[in-house]
């Protein structure tokens, strides 16, 4: 066995090297947390980008260019797009809407803040596209946390929306 | 739009090599098959141990458009460029059938390339003749060997003077790249370089490029001299000019104190259309500035960030992988894991107020989430591979150097498994095994939770109550319980009684009373008292000694019980709060964990006036803890994030001055204030 191995060259020859997620630093995902506050009986949602993936962002989908660290302008710009990306429907396929609480740039990322009353519903059915159009390989990454659990779901530009039992 | 793209681009072009003229050295034709990605090449005799076999091929291929298809490699387009039909930016990169590894634990590693899980090469020579247009500027891993050839005397000159210079100098300047991209040429030139002991080779050329040196020295190494460069064309601009170079040099400076000096003579940086990618002594860094339509190019921040981040990051790359030549397509996390804890730290020196995304804090919301793998899955199976393969065990990397082993005993560990590995193919287990024979310090508990699980780490302090010592004196004990009977609060029914002026039967009738209205049932009886001296009397010498000090000292026993509802087991850092406004920080290790991995009780024995009022864990968030909530005893309503933002104070955060564009502001014109409209 070990003789006829020793027989063989073996030469990596195709490579193509077309790849989906890489490069160093780009991050190409998002996290967006669902929080279901029972002080308050508010679904908090807090959406968290890397800066310089939204800013690059901006520039592809919307051509701006404006710094987003300090231009509240390419900030509401950002914000828009970010909430519109984002649905949340109940078991009836109702569509959940939310309130904006705000935006900010927190260190490297960049944040928006929505709530709503809790719904009364056994599920949600949760849809974000932001930066799927940008990068193929852009993941957004959603935990849905109660007291008791943290539920998961990563969606991408294939599965851009996933249904997440609430039940205990 | 971009898949779109891809695809009319494979349509378009012929994709891969072709392979002809498979010949031995005498010319003789071998047997071969091409299968998918790989190519078996048969022996006419199998090779002994250390013997050699020499053959050749030709083979061909189209360079991919990089933008269209998102490879390591590629060229880029510029059509804007005042020169007719443009110009282009060349990176070469996996532009030559690599021979296989083989190694001794997988024999010849078969892994096609699939996209994600890099590369498995071994080590070897080049010697490379490059024949471009004349105008093109080459960058190559290895040395040049023709630089009268391939070089102006100008440009030899200033390649000189930059190696002793306290700023890079540019060896062809801004309206030197210029000119070229603007005029073109019909002649070429052959550029030739050798490099020895690599495991890849990789170059770029351009006409579009400005080049800039300086000189990296090492003290007493065998490299003395390193020359760091960078080549990016004008869309590269300030940004380039200012901090490619710099930081280039800086990422050696750090990672050369952790790991071994850096063995080439040079490293290079080029811009061009790749993000972010590592060849030995070669990196492609992608930021770029932004035109503006009068001609002038800024950068947003986060650029900035990116630009001193991703240089860094892949010139730390020829420390890992392309020196401690681990197996990236079996485990991506061995470089990039490695690399992103080192860009970490050197970025941290660079600047720390630049937040680098590798603080403990950065991955929990990976690590709370229920869709993962863990870290040492194989690296085309990984899920999502920036959170696993680089933050996850750069964070674990992190902890482990500053809250597990400390500095010391990490960075002697950490330099022993970078010089012992050198030039070699390590595996994840001489990671772990070298990381604990040089500190010696037993981690198997740490590289199980935090790369063989998914768990995260989520520890809370459950309960904490308090013991005291009874004295066994009954006069003593007796009057202790009577009080703490006294303290507790009374009947309701008999207060409301009391307040309302209701007379008691025995205090109408006085004049019927026995032994137990004088004596309560703390009182102690001589029965007792016997007792107490007899048991004094019946303890051995050094017992009545401890007890008696045990007594007199009076401690205070406190019992804590933590659970483990991340399931990763990990130390607890304990602040214990007291009474009198001192705080104290526990450290217990985590193999208090050890029997019982999921509950614990600890005792915690303070002095007489110390007396605890609250404890909290991990309270300056150095283990990744996911929920804080759990975090304090007693409980505190912890705000989230959405209520914190709420009561923030805005006003405050246009206060910070590194909050306004400058760079963009300061352009503005002056203006005469506008004459406000008053309504009459
Ligand atoms: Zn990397």
């Amino acid at each position: 066995m070990i003789l006829r191995l020793k027989n063989l060259i073996v030469v990596g020859l195709w490579l193509l090297a077309t790849h989906t997620a890489v490069q160093a630093h780009q991050q190409k995902e998002a996290y967006i947390t669902l929080l279901f506050n029972e002080r308050s009986s508010l679904i908090e949602v807090s959406h968290r980008f890397s800066l310089h993936d939204v800013q690059h962002g901006l520039k592809s989908l919307l051509g701006i260019q404006e710094d987003l660290a300090t231009n509240s302008v390419a900030q509401g710009q950002l914000v828009k797009y970010i909430e519109e990306s984002f649905v949340l429907t109940d078991d009836s396929q109702n569509v959940l809407k939310f309130n904006l609480v705000g935006h900010e740039v927190d260190g490297k990322y960049f944040w928006v803040y929505q709530e709503r009353p809790i719904p009364d519903t056994a599920s949600v059915t949760v849809k974000d596209t932001a930066l799927f159009e940008t990068w193929p390989s852009q993941i957004n990454y959603i935990n849905i946390e109660k007291s008791a659990w943290v539920r998961s779901a990563r969606l991408n530009k294939e599965t851009p929306s996933k249904t997440i039992s609430l039940i205990d | 739009m971009a898949e779109l793209r891809r695809n009319q681009f494979y349509t378009d072009n012929e994709i891969g090599y072709t392979i002809s003229d498979v010949v031995g050295a005498n010319g003789e034709p071998l047997e071969y098959i091409i299968s998918g990605a790989q190519m078996r090449l048969d022996l006419p005799v199998a090779l002994e141990s250390g013997e050699s076999f020499e053959y050749s091929l030709n083979y061909a291929y189209n360079i991919l458009e990089e933008n269209a298809v998102a490879a390591r490699s590629g060229y880029e387009h510029f059509p804007d460029d005042v020169r007719k039909g443009g110009n282009d930016i060349f990176l070469l990169a996996q532009w030559f059938p690599r021979v296989a590894s083989y190694s001794d634990y997988e024999a010849w590693h078969n892994k096609e390339f699939l996209g994600r899980g890099e590369f498995t090469l071994e080590f070897g020579n080049y010697d490379v003749n490059i024949t471009v247009p004349y105008d093109h500027i080459v960058a190559s891993t290895g040395e040049l060997q023709n630089p009268d050839e391939a070089l102006t005397s100008v440009q030899r000159q200033r390649l000189k003077k930059a190696e002793d210079a306290k700023r890079p100098v540019f060896i062809v300047t801004a309206g030197e790249a210029l000119a070229n991209e603007r005029d073109g040429t019909n002649k070429s030139k052959t550029w030739n370089f050798k490099a020895e002991n690599v495991r890849d080779f990789a170059w770029a050329s351009s006409r579009k490029f400005m080049w800039d040196a300086k000189g990296h020295h090492q003290k007493d190494s065998e490299q003395p001299l390193v020359m760091a460069m960078s080549y990016y064309p004008k869309e590269g601009g300030d940004l380039w000019k200012k901090y490619s170079t710099e930081s280039v040099i800086h990422a050696m400076d750090v990672y050369s104190r952790f790991t071994f000096d850096y063995p080439y003579p040079v490293s290079i940086s080029v811009n061009g259309p790749v993000g972010g990618m590592e060849y030995p002594m070669i990196t492609f860094n992608g930021p770029r500035t932004n035109w503006h339509e009068d001609g002038s190019r800024t950068y947003p921040l986060s650029e900035k960030r990116f630009l001193l981040g991703v240089v860094i990051h892949e010139v730390g790359h020829n420390y890992f992988p392309m020196i401690v030549n681990s197996d990236e397509r079996q485990w991506t996390w061995m470089d990039e894991g490695l690399n992103s804890f080192l860009d970490g730290i050197a970025g941290r020196e660079w600047d720390p107020k630049i937040p680098w995304g590798v603080e403990p804090n950065d991955v929990i919301n990976y690590m709370k989430s229920d869709v993962q793998v863990p870290v040492m899955t194989q690296s085309d199976s990984v899920l999502k591979l920036g959170p696993n393969a680089y933050t996850k065990p750069a964070v674990a990397l992190n902890i482990l150097r500053e809250t597990i082993l400390g500095r010391e005993l990490f960075d002697f560990a950490f330099k022993e498994y970078s010089e012992r590995w050198m030039n070699k193919r390590p595996t994840p287990a001489d990671f772990f095994r070298t990381m604990e024979e040089a500190s010696g310090v037993d981690l198997d508990w740490f590289w199980q939770g935090w790369f063989y699980t998914t768990d995260h780490v989520d520890i809370s302090v459950d309960k904490v109550y308090k013991l005291r010592l009874d004295t066994l004196d009954p006069d003593v004990d007796f009057k202790r319980r009577r009080q703490e009977n006294a303290d507790k609060p009374g009947s309701i029914f008999d207060q409301r009684n009391r307040t309302e002026g209701k007379k008691l039967w025995v205090d109408l009738n006085k004049d019927v009373s026995d032994f137990y209205d004088r004596n309560d049932h703390f009182t102690a009886t001589n029965k007792e008292r016997n007792k107490y001296r007899q048991m004094l009397e019946d303890l051995d010498p050094r017992e009545r000694a401890a007890f008696e000090r045990a007594v007199k000292e009076d401690k205070n026993y406190y019992v804590l019980n933590f659970s483990n509802v991340g399931g990763l087991v990990m130390p607890i850092i304990l602040d214990l709060n007291f009474k009198n406004g001192k705080t104290e920080t526990h450290y217990i290790p985590a193999e208090i964990w050890r029997r019982s991995p999921s509950k614990v009780s600890k005792m915690i024995i303070t002095d007489k006036g110390q007396e605890l009022v609250s404890v909290e864990v991990d309270p300056r968030w150095e283990t990744a803890d996911v929920d804080v909530e759990n975090n304090n005893y007693p409980r505190l309503i912890i705000p989230t994030r959405i209520e914190a933002f709420k009561k923030k104070d805005k006003a405050e955060d246009k206060k910070h001055p590194e909050n306004r564009d400058i760079m963009h502001d300061s352009k503005t014109e002056r203006e005469a204030p506008k004459k406000k409209v008053r309504k009459k």
